[in-house]
C-alpha cells in the first residue's frame, strides 16, 4: 500500500479500485502510485489546470432548462435567425448559459480483461437493439407474436409512424427500405451493483452524446499528468473516431467516391453543442444547421455561396421528431422540410435513423431476455436495471405496492423525469400513483442500483490534502456500427453521481453540470496495447513517445469549410465584433492617456470631455458622455463609466458586449475555428473578470485589462491572417473586419475634428485620435510640429498604404469580393465600392478642412463629408450581407382546415 | 351501390409570393370492400416539381408533392369518381369487454387495434372523459349495442355548431363547452371508446348531398366530414375485412358510426382515409416559405350522385 488517503466506500458498494480487505484492484497500481507520490496540494493544483484547460478550450455544457431542450433550441433558433438585431446578444441572456464543462483528474480505470467482457456485452446488445428495430419498423414479426408488447412501442412518442414501412409491392412505395436502416451508433449508461456485476442502466440510441466530450477529457487529463499517461498502458480512443468516420463514409447510398457526410445540429444553445462541434471537427465533417440543408427532387441539398451540393449521409444530433417540419413536428426550426421523403426514397442516409429513439426506452427492458433468445438464440450477456413495465398488469401492481423501493421513470423523455418512490411525500406520492393509474405503459419502475465507488479528486480541495474520495459513478459507453458490426469504444465518459436517479449521465440534472472522467482501459501485456478492431494503431515507439490521441482526421477534398450564409454570416459578424472591440479598447486607453496627462481635466469644453464624447458617440453606448442632463462628469463618474464601457456585458456597445458577440459568433462556427480561438477568448474573459472584481481601481486596472484584452483581439488577427485557410468564410470574416474599421475610423473623425477649438486642445484632441487609430507613429515621422487637421484626414482616411485609414479598407473589401465565387463587375457590392473609392479620390481634404464654421463651432462641409462616407460604407455593409448571407426563410406550417361543415341555413337546421 | 362525383378544391392565397411549398397530401380515396374508386385525379397548380406517392402505415395512400415556383396561389383540386356501397354489417354477440383487443390474444390480428386503443397526439383520454363514456358501457352489454349508444348519447348531448371550435381544439374542451363539429364529435367518441379500452379509429372521408329517399338533410354534407370506427371480434374468425392495413388477413372488423349524424354509415358515406386523429389524415397540410404573413384558405367540396 501507499500512503494515498482513500478510502473505499461503506461496503454494501462496490470499490473499483480497493477489495474489501484493502488490496488493490487489477490495473489500479500505476495510478494509485502516481497519485501518492504527488507533493501535498498537487492534487487541487491539478485540479485548477484542468479547469483552466477546458476552459481555454472552450469546453461547455448548457444544464436543461425545464422546457424541453428543443423547444429551447428551436426558441433560441428562431431569435438568432431573425435578422432584425444582430446586436441583441440579450436574448441569449434569458436562455440557460453555458456553463463550464466538469472533469475530475482521477481517471476511472478498469483492466482490459474486465473491459472485454463488457464490452462483449455491449456488441451483443447493439445486436439485439439493431435487430428489434429492423422489426419494429419493418415486418413486426414481434409485435405480432407477442414477444414485444404493442404498448411498449407504439405508446412510445419516438415511435415515429411516418417511417413505418408500407405495404410491399404497391408501385412507387420505396418504403422497404425505411424499416432496413440500421441503427448506427449506439451509446449505453452503465453501473456496476453492489456483487461486482455491470448492469445497463439505460440505452441511448436516438442521437447518443457524449463522444466528443470522452475525446476532450482524454486530451486534458493527458496533459495535465502527462507521467501517469505516459506510464499507463491504456487504449486509445482514436481508433474509434476513425471507424466511426469510415463508417459515416460507407453510409452513403449512392456509389460516389466522396461522399458529402454533415453533421446535423440544432445550433449552439443545445445542451451539448460543445460535443456536436468538438466531434464535427475530429471527425472532418462539416457542422450544418437544418436551415442550411434543403430538398429538391426528393434529395438533400447543402446550400453554398454559389451552387447546392448534395449531402449523402446526415449524422443527425437533432431529435428525430424535430427534423422534419412537414410529416414529423409541425412547426419545428431545427429540420429540413422533406426530409422524410428524401429518406423514404433512399436518396440519403439518416444516422441514427430516424425513429431510432424508439429503443430509448426502458418498457423494452423487462422484454430483452426473452427477445435475445428469440433473436440471436444466445442468453443476454449484460443484464439490464431490473425493470417492472406498468403496461403490463402484474408488474404494475408491483411497481405500486414497492413504490418505496424503486424509481419510476417515464417510458418517454418528453414525460418529466424520473423520481425515488422514498423521496416522495404522501401527498405526491398519490399523484404519483394517479399519474401512473391514467397512463400505465407511459411508466416503469426500476431498482435503485448501489452504484460502485472510484477515488475522486473531486472533493480534495476542501479536505486540504491530498487525499481521495469515494464517489459513485455512472459509464457512458459507445458504440458504431461498421461493417455489419458493431465496435466499441475502448473507454469513454464516467459522471459522478451521488444521488439516484441516476439515469441519463452526463449532465442530466437541471441547473448544474456534473463531474465527470475519463475512462482509461488498460492493458496487461508489456507494451502499448492494440486495438482489439484496427490492430496496433500506432508503432510501439510512437505511442508511448508522443503519448497523445491524434488529431483531427486529415481533410477530404471537400475541406473542412462549409460556406452556407448562416457560417458566412457568422463569421462576418466575427470580424465585425473583433474589430468594433477592438477599436474601442484603443480608444479608452486613449483616453486615459489624456485624463493622466491633463490631471484628469474635466473643463466641459476641454479635450478630455470631448474625448470622452467621442468614446459614447463610436460606441453608441449613450447616454454615457454626452447626457445632456449632465452638467459634467465628476472624477468618478468618468471612470465609472469608462469600467462601464469595457467591462459591463449587459451594456450595447461595451467592450465585454462585443466579446461576447464575438465569442456567440465564434460558437455557432466551432468547427470552422482553431482551438487557440479559445484559448484567447478565454484569456479576454479572465481579465475581464480580474477587473470586474478591483472595484476601488483608479485607472491603472482599466487601463491594465483594455491592454490585455487589446492584445488578446491582436492575437485573434493574428491566428485569422496565419491559421486560416482563405476560402469565402475568410473573406467575409476579412470583409467585415475592413468594413467596421472604416466606420470606426470615419465616426472617430467626426466626433474628434468637425469642431473648431483652441488650438492646444485640438492637437491634443487629434493626437488621441491618431493613437487610438494606430496612427501615431507614422504622422509624427511624416509631419513635424503642430498637427494639421488635414493631415490627420489624409492619412486616417485617403492614404491607402496606412491599414488603419478608409481607402486603405475599400481596397482589401475590393481584393475580397473578387476572390469570392460567382464575382461580378456588376454585383451592387462592387458598384457601391467603387463609387466609394472615387468619392475619396475626387475631394479636396484642404478645401472641406478649411470650410466655413457655423456658430456652434461645427466645420459643416468636413461634418457632411465624414457623415456622408459613414452612410456609404453602410450601404456597401447593406450590399454585402444581401449578396451573401441572405439567410433561407424559416418555415412557416399551412393553414389547416376544420373539419366542419360549412355555415349554412339549410343545414344547420334540418336535422335539429 | 351508389356513384357520386367528387371534386374536393383546396384554395391558398397569399398576400406576398411564396417561395417554395412542401405539402403531403391525403386525396386518394381507399380501396374498400365497400368502396371502389372508379377514376381519381389530383391536380395542384402551380405544377409540383416534384411528386410521389406511397401507402402510410395505416394503408392510405399519401402524396407528397413539392412547389418550387414562387406563387401567390396554391390550389389542389381532388375529382374523383366513386362506387360506395352499405358496408356489410358484423355479425357479434360478444360483450363490449370482449371486444378489448389487448384481451384477445385469440385473434391473431387484435395486436395490432392495440395501437387504437392508447392516446394520440389530439386525443387525451382524461378522467371526465371516462367518467362520460361510463354511462354507455354496463357490464356485458352486447359491443354493437354498447356503441350505438354511445353514438347517440354524443348526438343527443351535443349541440352542432359551426365555428364554435378550431382545428386544435382539444377533447376536453368539446366536453366541457358541449358543442363543436363533426371532427370534434368523432374525437370525443374515439376517446370514450379508448378510455374503455376499445379501438377507436378516426376516419376522414365525405358525406353525400342528396338525402336518402324520404330522409333528412345530412349534417355535414357537401364538406369534409368525420366519423369513427371500432374494432369487434366477429363471431366468425373467418369473417373479416378482407386484408388488413398492410396487406396482411386480418380478423375481425371496425364498425363505422357517425356520431354527427347518429347512424352507422352507408352509401352516402365515401371514406378517404384512417388513422389515430385528424394529425394522421390531414386532406392538405405543409410548409411554405415565404415573407407573407397573411394567408387565407377556402376549401370547396361538391358531391354530386351520378344515378
Amino acid at each position: 500500500m501507499t500512503d494515498l488517503l482513500y478510502h473505499a466506500s461503506a461496503a454494501q458498494r462496490y470499490d473499483e479500485c480497493m477489495t474489501p480487505d484493502g488490496t488493490l484492484r487489477p490495473g489500479w497500481q500505476g495510478i494509485v502510485d502516481g497519485l501518492g507520490d504527488l507533493e501535498p496540494g498537487e492534487l487541487s493544483r491539478i485540479s485548477t489546470d484542468v479547469a483552466r484547460l477546458l476552459e481555454d478550450d472552450g469546453v461547455t455544457y448548457i444544464p436543461p432548462a425545464d422546457e424541453s431542450i428543443a423547444e429551447r433550441t428551436a426558441e433560441a433558433v428562431a431569435a438568432n435567425r431573425a435578422r432584425t438585431g444582430r446586436d441583441e446578444v440579450a436574448r441569449a441572456n434569458s436562455l440557460p448559459q453555458a456553463m463550464p464543462w466538469q472533469l475530475d483528474p482521477v481517471p476511472f480505470v478498469l483492466d482490459a480483461r474486465e473491459w472485454g467482457r463488457i464490452e462483449v456485452g455491449l456488441v451483443q446488445r447493439a445486436e439485439l437493439l439493431n435487430a428489434v428495430l429492423a422489426d419494429v419498423y419493418g415486418a413486426q414479426r414481434l409485435l405480432a407474436r407477442g414477444d414485444l408488447p404493442t404498448a411498449a412501442i407504439y405508446g412510445h412518442d419516438e415511435f415515429l409512424r411516418p417511417l413505418v414501412g408500407g405495404a410491399p409491392g404497391e408501385p412507387g412505395s420505396t418504403h422497404d427500405q425505411v424499416g432496413a436502416q440500421p441503427l448506427f451508433m449506439i451509446a449505453n449508461d452503465l453501473g456496476r451493483d453492489a456483487d461486482g456485476e455491470w448492469t445497463v442502466l439505460s440505452d441511448r440510441t436516438q442521437a447518443p452524446s457524449g463522444a466528443g466530450y470522452a475525446m476532450q477529457n482524454r486530451r486534458v487529463v493527458s496533459r495535465v499528468m502527462p507521467d501517469l499517461y505516459r506510464e499507463a498502458r491504456l487504449f486509445r480512443l482514436t481508433p474509434f473516431f476513425h471507424t466511426m468516420r469510415i463508417a459515416l463514409l460507407e453510409a452513403a447510398p449512392r456509389a460516389v467516391e466522396d461522399p458529402r457526410v454533415v453533421v446535423l445540429t440544432p445550433g449552439t444553445h443545445s445542451e451539448t453543442a460543445f460535443d456536436q462541434a468538438f466531434l464535427a471537427s475530429l471527425l472532418g465533417f462539416p457542422l450544418v444547421e437544418g436551415n442550411d440543408l434543403t430538398v429538391r427532387d426528393g434529395r438533400v441539398w447543402m446550400r453554398s455561396v454559389d451552387r447546392m451540393e448534395q449531402v449523402d449521409v446526415i449524422l443527425r444530433r437533432v431529435d428525430a421528431g424535430w427534423s422534419d417540419p412537414l410529416e414529423l413536428r409541425a412547426g419545428s426550426r431545427l429540420g429540413v422540410a422533406g426530409l422524410t421523403e428524401a429518406v423514404r426514397r433512399g436518396t440519403v442516409t439518416v444516422v441514427n435513423g430516424l425513429g431510432s429513439g424508439v429503443l430509448e426506452n426502458p418498457a423494452l427492458l423487462p422484454s430483452l431476455p426473452q427477445l435475445c433468445q428469440t433473436l440471436l438464440g444466445e442468453p443476454l450477456r449484460m443484464p439490464s436495471v431490473q425493470t417492472w413495465w406498468c403496461g403490463e398488469p402484474a408488474q404494475l401492481s408491483h411497481v405500486l405496492t414497492h413504490l418505496d423501493q424503486l424509481v419510476v421513470r417515464p417510458i418517454c423523455r418528453g414525460d418529466g423525469r424520473s423520481v425515488l418512490g422514498s423521496d416522495l411525500d404522501a401527498a405526491s406520492r398519490e399523484e404519483l400513483v394517479a399519474r401512473i393509474s391514467a397512463r400505465p405503459y407511459r411508466f416503469v419502475g426500476q431498482e435503485v442500483l448501489p452504484l460502485s465507488s472510484a477515488p475522486s479528486a473531486s472533493e480534495a480541495g476542501s479536505l486540504g490534502i491530498s487525499g481521495l474520495v469515494a464517489r459513485q459513478s455512472v459509464l457512458r459507453t459507445f458504440a458504431i456500427r461498421q461493417a455489419a458490426s458493431y465496435r466499441v469504444m475502448t473507454g469513454g465518459l464516467a459522471t459522478v453521481v451521488d444521488e439516484p436517479p441516476y439515469a441519463g449521465a452526463p449532465g442530466h440534472t437541471t441547473g448544474r453540470v456534473r463531474l465527470t472522467k475519463d475512462i482509461w482501459v488498460l492493458s496487461h501485456d508489456a507494451g502499448p496495447p492494440a486495438d482489439p478492431a484496427t490492430g496496433p494503431v500506432l508503432p510501439a515507439s510512437i505511442s508511448r513517445t508522443v503519448g497523445a490521441e491524434a488529431g483531427p482526421f486529415h481533410l477530404g477534398p471537400h475541406g473542412q469549410s462549409v460556406m452556407v450564409p448562416r457560417v458566412l454570416d457568422d463569421l462576418f459578424w466575427f470580424g465585425r465584433y473583433a474589430e468594433r472591440a477592438e477599436d474601442l479598447a484603443r480608444l479608452v486607453l486613449a483616453v486615459r492617456q489624456v485624463a493622466v496627462e491633463t490631471d484628469l481635466d474635466l473643463r466641459a469644453d476641454g479635450p478630455l470631455p470631448v474625448l470622452l464624447r467621442a468614446v459614447t458617440h463610436t460606441s453608441a453606448t449613450y447616454p454615457g458622455f454626452v447626457d445632456a442632463d449632465r452638467a459634467g462628469p465628476s472624477a468618478a463618474d468618468t471612470m465609472h463609466e469608462l469600467r462601464s464601457v469595457v467591462l459591463d456585458v449587459s451594456r450595447k456597445g461595451s467592450v465585454a458586449r462585443n466579446v461576447a458577440g464575438l465569442t456567440h459568433a465564434a460558437q455557432g462556427v466551432r468547427d470552422q475555428l482553431s482551438n487557440d480561438v479559445w484559448m484567447v477568448l478565454a484569456g479576454m474573459e479572465r481579465s475581464m473578470v480580474a477587473l470586474r472584481a478591483a472595484r476601488l481601481d483608479q485607472g491603472n486596472q482599466l487601463a491594465d485589462t483594455s491592454e490585455r484584452v487589446l492584445s488578446g483581439l491582436l492575437a485573434l488577427t493574428g491566428i485569422t491572417a496565419e491559421n486560416m485557410v482563405r476560402d469565402p468564410g475568410w473573406y467575409l470574416l476579412d470583409i467585415g473586419r475592413g468594413i467596421e474599421r472604416a466606420q470606426q475610423v470615419l465616426g472617430l473623425l467626426r466626433y474628434t475634428t468637425v469642431v473648431e477649438r483652441p488650438r492646444d486642445d485640438e492637437s491634443m484632441v487629434s493626437e488621441a485620435a491618431l493613437v487610438a487609430a494606430e496612427s501615431i507613429v507614422t504622422f509624427r515621422r511624416r509631419h513635424s510640429g503642430r498637427i494639421q487637421r488635414a493631415a490627420v484626414l489624409e492619412l486616417l482616411i485617403r492614404d491607402a498604404h496606412n491599414p488603419r485609414s478608409v481607402a486603405y479598407q475599400l481596397h482589401r473589401i475590393r481584393a475580397n469580393l473578387r476572390a469570392l465565387p460567382g464575382f461580378v463587375e456588376t454585383a451592387r457590392t462592387v458598384r457601391v465600392l467603387e463609387d466609394l473609392l472615387a468619392g475619396l479620390a475626387g475631394v479636396d481634404l484642404e478645401t472641406v478642412c478649411a470650410s466655413a464654421v457655423d456658430e456652434r463651432g461645427l466645420r459643416t462641409d468636413l461634418d457632411a463629408y465624414l457623415k456622408g462616407l459613414r452612410e456609404q460604407i453602410g450601404l456597401l455593409a447593406d450590399a454585402v450581407e444581401e449578396q451573401y448571407l441572405t439567410q433561407p426563410l424559416q418555415p412557416q406550417p399551412m393553414m389547416q382546415l376544420h373539419v366542419q361543415a360549412q355555415p349554412g341555413p339549410a343545414r344547420g337546421t334540418s336535422q335539429r | 351501390m351508389t356513384r357520386f362525383a367528387l371534386r374536393h378544391v383546396t384554395t391558398y392565397a397569399y398576400a406576398k409570393a411564396v417561395t417554395a411549398s412542401y405539402g403531403t397530401h391525403y386525396l386518394h380515396p381507399r380501396e374498400l370492400d365497400w368502396q371502389h374508386c372508379a377514376a381519381t385525379s389530383v391536380t395542384i397548380s402551380p405544377e409540383p416539381a416534384d411528386l410521389s406517392h406511397h401507402l402510410d402505415a395505416y394503408g392510405n395512400t399519401k402524396t407528397f408533392f413539392q412547389v418550387t415556383e414562387p406563387h401567390t396561389e396554391l390550389v389542389i383540386t381532388a375529382a374523383t369518381e366513386l362506387e360506395v356501397r352499405i358496408p356489410p354489417m358484423i355479425t357479434t354477440t360478444v360483450p363490449w369487454e370482449r371486444a378489448r383487443p389487448s384481451e384477445r390474444t385469440d385473434r391473431p390480428e387484435a395486436w395490432r387495434a392495440v395501437e387504437f386503443t392508447l392516446e394520440s397526439p389530439l386525443i387525451d383520454v382524461s378522467e371526465p372523459v371516462r367518467a362520460y363514456a361510463r354511462a354507455s358501457f354496463p357490464a356485458g352489454r352486447p359491443a354493437v349495442e354498447t356503441l350505438t349508444h354511445l353514438m347517440t348519447r354524443i348526438h343527443t348531448d351535443f349541440e352542432y355548431r359551426s365555428g364554435s371550435t378550431t382545428v386544435t381544439t382539444r377533447v376536453a374542451e368539446v366536453l366541457a363547452r358541449r358543442q363543436g363539429v363533426c371532427q370534434d364529435f368523432a374525437q370525443l367518441m374515439v376517446a370514450c371508446l379508448r378510455s374503455m379500452g376499445l379501438a377507436g379509429r378516426y376516419v376522414s372521408g365525405y358525406l353525400a348531398t342528396r338525402p336518402p329517399p324520404g330522409g333528412p338533410r345530412l349534417v355535414g354534407a357537401d364538406a369534409s366530414h368525420a366519423w369513427v370506427s371500432c374494432w369487434l371480434p366477429a363471431d366468425d374468425p373467418a369473417d373479416t375485412d378482407g386484408l388488413d392495413d398492410r396487406g396482411a388477413p386480418a380478423t375481425g372488423r371496425w364498425l363505422h358510426l357517425d356520431p354527427t349524424n347518429n347512424r352507422l354509415i352507408d352509401e352516402s358515406h365515401a371514406t378517404l382515409a384512417w388513422g389515430r386523429d385528424y394529425g394522421d389524415v390531414t386532406p392538405v397540410r405543409g410548409v411554405i416559405y415565404t415573407t407573407s404573413s397573411s394567408s387565407s384558405l377556402d376549401v370547396a367540396v361538391d358531391m354530386v350522385s351520378l344515378d
